[in-house]
């Protein structure tokens, strides 16, 4: 066995072990709990950049658990599968742990509760990165319930707000239903095929009404997570009242695993010919997203509602990737979601900070901090233009990959709706801007403000430097990154066959080729200047005073916010509500798997 | 014997759905949570049911492995985690039940809604 595959589970057991050791020995390193968090984080980085070499060319490593290897054709033991897509999406986890746990050392300060807080973070993380690297479909299940009760908790981490309780309590149920659509999707899948470990039962899957059934509930469950529409509406509750560091854990890593487990269900599990029609639902689910997340991003009142709405209408996008399915599309929907995760943490923190700050919530009691908080306004500026896909910006990157594949799968009204969430984003996020940094101080508090410490600013500047790097290598990180995710996702054989014998047919070590735009290309900057010109004209709309009653634009803005309301009140608030139309989506994305049978 | 406990788990899993959908108070959604948690107990241990199996407990010399007909211990080592995690879930679900009780002076969860739109 080499030695860099026998170093798999020190990645999961590091973070693990610091989360147990934490509250023994907490009383002794009371001011470095953050320090030792970076330390723990940082060796399970490397843990997981010396497995790098191997995924990054196409292998699987496998490591089983007591060497309980499958004999016979037959897997018992539980195994790690890591490969290019689940190794990205673990070190995503580990960026943006990091930069959380940086921030929250600054972010904490003078408040309570420090040790508990740490310990619950790093449960979160480790189960987020067990997550992604086990090939076993219940040791999956017991890393979801592990991440999401650390995360339910530090949602509820301000108990003395009523709405932490209520968000923590809504994400609560909701999670759960979908952990229990998991965990009989799962017996389901035992059913047909008598295994567990995702390389046998992909192996040995039946196309039967159980079997597809079985899917669809995974795929429903894992859409919870991944906070796709209708399953969405635990998001922007358990976003806007988590601690901001723990906001931006969610929405760069947690929601991420969502995306990991739908894709590795449709490509990874249904045998290739079955899965067509569900990707096409996905595509509509995406679509859907884009719209729901984009338009409620638009008379969103508090600061980090807008945000969480817009990962909402990020997430959409991922999806759209992942059901056109072609290499191309899937290898932006990796570097999409990298590019995500880096630019919305530190966008989180950047609005962080300024809520810190001025201890203002609400767009109405922030304005005029441009002067007073320099280093945030550049910082939160540069994270929109990226996050709109800008040119240079990793943004771009993803949105150019997707849209290629759109036009090559004979889908290019979908270029249309990539354009659109584009413009709604640019939008939304132009809005908070104006509001929170220029105009008037609304409140003392906000006239008494002054720049973040420098320990918040720090990883905010870190995560986007991340993100202009991956913009300008955009070739280099197509073909070193995004093909091989692509290629793990795709090649179906390939992964069974490196988890049950071990062997690595040559053939499955080539990356597809995908060749990105270059972002200096003027060429391909049409879309870009669509979604500066839309986003900056909605943006404006949206904060001039209003037109004078019977004139044109007064008409189709007032049919405008018809829609926009009905969706705003198709969010409730009542939880058993959103059960309902978290049974309602998964019960619809069973049609599809049981038409392609 | 096996269909049978499969239908009543399905069965016990849309009413725990169905009962959730409809509760208004905020422990009753717990306790239909606790139904449909139930069923997947259920579905998990029948799964591994064989009639007139015993258990599979190889030292034992009257056991012999391949021969004598045992239960599918994987299914019950299954339930077992699940029972766990559910009891976690629900231990926290209930103190934060406590804390709304103590923010919003109710338990209709019509009249739980700061957070909405």
């Amino acid at each position: 066995m080499p030695p860099t595959l026998s170093a798999a589970p020190a990645a999961i057991l590091i973070p693990l072990g610091t989360a147990f050791v934490m509250p023994l020995i907490g009383r002794f390193v009371r001011h470095f709990r953050p320090a030792l968090c970076i330390a723990s984080l940082l060796c399970s980085g490397v843990v997981l950049l010396s497995l790098g070499d191997p995924v990054l060319k196409g292998q699987t490593l496998v490591y089983w658990m007591s060497s309980w290897a499958p004999r016979d054709g037959l897997a018992i033991g539980i195994s790690l599968s890591v490969d290019a897509w689940g190794w990205l999406i673990a070190l995503i986890t580990v960026i943006v742990g990091l930069a959380s746990v940086i921030y929250a050392a600054g972010y904490l300060r003078g408040e309570t509760g420090h040790e508990t807080y740490y310990v619950l973070v790093m449960l979160l993380i480790t189960g987020l990165i067990g997550f992604a690297l086990s090939g076993d479909l219940f040791n999956q299940f017991v890393w979801l319930e592990v991440f999401s009760v650390a995360a339910f908790a530090l949602t509820a981490f301000h108990p003395e707000h009523a709405e932490s309780i209520e968000a923590a309590f809504k994400y609560l149920i909701t999670n759960s239903i979908a952990a229990f659509f998991v965990a009989i999707g799962l017996t389901l899948l035992y059913l047909n095929t008598g295994a567990l470990n995702l390389a046998h039962v992909a192996r040995d899957f039946k196309p039967t009404p159980g079997g597809m059934i079985g899917v669809g509930l995974l795929v429903g469950g894992y859409a919870t997570k991944a906070a796709l529409v209708p399953w969405h509406f635990w998001l922007p509750d358990a976003h806007a009242a988590a601690p901001t560091p723990v906001s931006a854990l969610f929405s760069g890593a947690l929601i991420k695993i969502g995306l990991y487990a739908v894709a590795r269900c449709v490509f990874t599990l249904v045998p290739p010919g079955h899965n067509d029609l569900l990707r096409t639902a996905l595509i509509g689910v995406g679509t859907a997203s884009i719209f729901v997340g984009g338009v409620q991003m638009l008379h969103q009142k508090q600061i980090k509602r807008i945000l969480a709405y817009s990962s909402v209408a990020q997430m959409g996008y991922l999806i759209i990737g992942v059901g056109l399915g072609s290499p191309g599309a899937l290898a932006g929907a990796a570097l999409h979601a990298l590019h995500h995760a880096l630019v919305k943490s530190a966008l989180f923190m950047g609005t962080g900070a300024v809520v810190r700050q001025t201890d203002a919530h609400t767009l109405d009691e922030c304005g005029g901090l441009a002067r007073l908080m320099p280093i945030t306004f550049v910082l939160v500026s540069g994270g929109t233009a990226a996050l709109a896909g800008m040119p240079f910006s990793s943004g771009y990157l993803g949105k150019s990959l997707i849209t290629e594949a759109a036009k090559e799968s004979g889908m290019d009204w979908l270029s249309l709706v990539v354009v659109g969430a584009g413009i709604f984003t640019l939008a939304g996020m132009l809005r908070l801007i104006w509001r929170v940094f220029f105009g008037e101080h609304r409140t003392t508090g906000a006239g008494g403000a002054h720049e973040a410490p420098l320990i918040m600013l720090m990883p905010i500047a870190a995560l986007m430097i991340g993100s202009l790097l991956i913009g300008f290598s955009a070739e280099g990180m197509t073909k070193n990154l995004g093909a091989w995710a692509a290629h793990a996702l795709q090649n179906r054989d390939a992964y069974i066959g490196q988890v049950m014998e071990g062997t690595v047919p040559p053939e499955s070590l080539s990356a597809p080729e995908i060749h990105p735009p270059e972002p200096g290309d003027i060429s391909h900057w049409g879309s870009s200047i669509l979604i500066l010109v839309g986003g900056v004209g909605m943006a404006y709309l949206s904060l001039r005073k209003p037109f004078s009653a019977g004139t044109l634009p007064y008409t189709l803005i007032y049919q405008a916010r018809r829609i926009s309301l009905a969706l705003r009140l198709w969010h409730t608030g009542i939880v058993t509500d959103y059960a309902l139309w978290n049974s309602v989506g998964t019960a619809l994305l069973i049609v599809p798997l049981m038409i392609q049978r | 014997m096996f269909f049978l406990n499969f239908v009543a788990a399905i069965l016990l899993f849309l009413i725990g759905l169905y009962g959730l959908i409809r509760a208004r108070n905020l422990v009753r959604i717990l306790l239909n949570l606790g139904v449909m948690e139930s069923s997947t107990y259920l579905m998990l241990v029948a799964l591994g049911y064989r009639s007139g199996a015993t258990a599979p407990i190889f030292y034992e010399p009257k056991i012999v492995p391949g021969i004598t007909p045992t239960v599918d211990p994987i299914m019950q080592a299954l339930a077992l985690t699940s029972i766990v995690i559910g009891v976690v879930t629900l231990a926290l679900a209930l103190s934060l039940i406590i804390h709304l009780a103590r923010h919003y002076r109710t338990l209709d969860v019509r009249r739980i809604r700061r957070l909405r739109g």
